[in-house]
């Protein structure tokens, strides 16, 4: 049985979340919970692709922590309860995709019934990330097992490796102090360009899809070269195309899909192209049929 | 169904002493952490490894052991908590995994890192499980590097005496491990399940984060009560686990426990064995003496250790139990076959 995706929220940083990437996932996730009528007590497994962690905590993986927040079986087990399972997915912007796919294992194999996945972007605070370039966000996607067709397809990726040449970000000692630094070179935007088009080559191969099928295309990161370099590469037309907002980061898939919907492009039915791609340099695809 | 079809890791050459460590603490502590916990010696990287050099090693003797190729693999995930590159700079992106992929020729497999504390690579097993077993894919890796002992080292400065939330740092070591999970025949037990839940209620039992003016990074631990806490929750979940799949404890040969100390583990395996009212074939496995808590690789460098002594043979039934920051609670049950002991058959 394929997932499907029944809530969604994106959250825009205010005075109390701006520096706190947890509080953004929080936010989002009770919001997209509550959107599709769900409660934090249905969630089987919760998976958070943010990067940015307040303090840049390590251990343990920030999910776990917003699980509590949120109130999502925060117990011990009872008999017989199957209570929350959560991790992080990290995959940089991509992370996003690569958490759906996780998801999608999860669901097809009968594991869980509803997940939630959360993203954010977020200053760490305490003077620990200085030009800390992402706007703060946090996003989430209540994906649930649905019996019949369409839902999550499967993804296909590239990989391009650049040993990180292209963009990363490091925590480490500068001027005396841990600090998380974030990297980008021009050059990086063709990177993503010829590493998504080739995924998106591949699923619409998988899929039998032609140019004219696919309904919209929803691309992260929101970078103008990679959205032009994809419509003349794919052949899909550009005015198909939804770019995520510039300076999200790990939410933009997220952030973009929510755009889509509220634009009304996406509505059952809809052939929907996922593509997101992140530092590496990496990129995968996805169909999905909502 | 999936098999764990090899196994691999890498430690370091240089060794560092319960004793030694001790000694170079700032603070005159009066701590005999050996006898508190058992470990008397790690394995540590004295700069020639970091996290991804650690990792890829592992990579490495786990393809050389299985007979695969990195070119075999369609997904690689690196599980570590620590993502040293380079010297003590922890790197979020691009993931780890994606070098590991790179180091060892795996051009074609998809890669991305999952965080979840020392539960990581059993979390990576549970990911690939559910991919193999629904056809998604053939065959995928789990690989960790942990170049956690700088946590000890930093802690060896501050710690002041046994109740120090920075003790358990002092029992951490470095390690690199692997493991591949591949679609088995129908003939083949494999993995028998996975099943792992989150008690989120303590999910600030342990913290860690980058030290502020000092390289690498600080953990602080209360380590009573998350070891009540597991103790609580851990054989009842093992016991719901072997019911699904209709064993009991006795049909266990072998449990790999997470490795944080002796006592905690003969206290552990003393209430499952009191809940579930027996116990595993052989006395639960205990490397942490030698190698002390090598975080997210500690199940892998003990399989290795086992096979590698002969104690654990084809067609010995393994549950690897996880215990980590989170706190995440888990177990695999696998059987141990024989392509996975023979990789390892020169070292008897």
């Amino acid at each position: 049985m394929p997932t499907t995706i029944d809530g969604m929220a994106v959250v825009t940083g205010g005075w109390h979340t701006r520096r706190s990437a947890r509080r953004l996932a929080d936010a989002a996730g009770r919001a997209a919970l509550q959107e599709c009528g769900g409660g934090a007590p249905e969630v089987d497994l919760l998976v958070n692709a943010g990067l940015y962690h307040d303090r840049n905590m390590g251990e343990p993986a920030l999910a776990p922590l917003i699980q509590e927040d949120i109130g999502a079986n925060p117990s011990d087990p009872y008999p017989g309860g199957a209570g929350t399972f959560s991790f992080d997915v990290a995959n940089g912007s991509a992370g996003v995709l690569s958490a759906l796919q996780v998801v999608d294992g999860f669901v097809r194999a009968g594991t869980v019934a509803t997940a939630l996945i959360v993203a954010s972007d977020a200053d760490p605070g305490h003077g620990l990330a200085p030009g800390f370039p992402f706007s703060p966000a946090g996003g989430a996607l209540v994906c649930r097992r649905r019996d019949g067709p369409g839902g999550v397809g499967r993804a296909r990726w590239c990989n391009r490796p650049d040993g990180g040449d292209s963009f990363r970000t490091t925590v480490g000692m500068r001027s005396g102090r841990n600090v998380l630094v974030v990297d980008r070179v021009p050059g990086y935007a063709d990177r993503l360009t010829d590493a998504s088009s080739v995924a998106v080559a591949a699923v619409m191969e998988d899929e039998e899809l032609a140019a004219g099928d696919v309904d919209v295309v929803l691309v992260s990161p929101g970078l103008p070269e990679l959205v032009t370099g994809l419509a003349a590469r794919t052949g899909i037309a550009a005015d198909r195309f939804v770019a995520a907002a510039e300076g999200l980061h790990t939410v933009a898939p997220i952030a973009v899909f929510d755009a889509a919907r509220r634009r009304n492009r996406i509505a059952p039915g809809t052939t929907v192209l996922l593509v997101a791609g992140g530092a590496g340099v990496t990129a995968g695809a996805v169909v999905y049929r909502a | 169904m999936a098999r764990i079809a090899g196994a691999g890791r890498c430690l370091p050459d240089t060794h560092l002493p319960t004793a030694e460590l001790m000694k170079s603490t700032r603070h005159r502590t009066g701590i005999d952490l050996e006898r508190l916990t058992g470990i008397y010696d790690r394995r540590v990287s004295s700069g020639e490894h970091d996290s991804l050099s650690l990792a890829t090693g592992a990579a490495l003797d786990c393809l050389r052991s299985s007979h695969r190729r990195g070119a075999d693999l369609d997904v690689v995930i690196n599980c570590s908590i620590t993502k040293y590159r380079g010297g003590l700079v922890q790197w979020l992106e691009p993931p780890t995994s994606m070098a590991v992929a790179e180091a060892v020729g795996a051009t074609r497999a998809m890669t991305f890192d999952v965080s979840n504390a020392c539960a990581g690579m059993l979390t990576g097993v549970f990911i690939l499980n559910n991919w193999i077993r629904r056809g998604a894919i053939e065959r995928g890796m789990v690989v960790s590097g942990e170049y956690i002992s700088q946590i000890g080292r930093n802690a060896a400065r501050h710690v002041r005496n046994v109740m120090s939330r920075e003790l358990a740092s002092l029992t951490l070591g470095d390690a690199g491990a692997a493991l591949i999970v591949e679609r088995s025949s129908a003939d083949e037990e494999g993995i028998t399940l996975s099943g792992f839940t989150t008690v989120a209620d303590h999910s600030r039992l342990c913290l860690a984060w980058p030290a502020t003016h000092e390289p690498g990074a600080r953990m602080f631990t209360q380590s009573r009560p998350l070891q009540k806490a597991a103790i609580r929750s851990t054989p009842q979940l093992l016991g719901e686990a072997l019911d699904e799949a209709g064993l009991k404890i006795g049909d266990i040969d072998h449990v790999i426990p997470h490795q944080t100390s002796a006592r905690a583990i003969r206290k552990g395996m003393a209430e499952v064995t009191a809940s579930l009212g027996g116990e595993p074939a052989h006395p639960a496995v205990r490397t942490v003496e030698q190698f002390g808590n090598t975080a997210s690789t500690t199940h892998t460098v003990a399989l290795v250790e086992e096979i590698q002594a002969g104690r654990i043979r084809a067609g010995d039934r393994v549950a690897l139990v996880a215990l980590a920051s989170g706190i995440v609670i888990g177990v695999v049950l696998f059987v141990a076959d024989e392509g996975l002991v023979a990789g390892h058959a020169h070292h008897d």
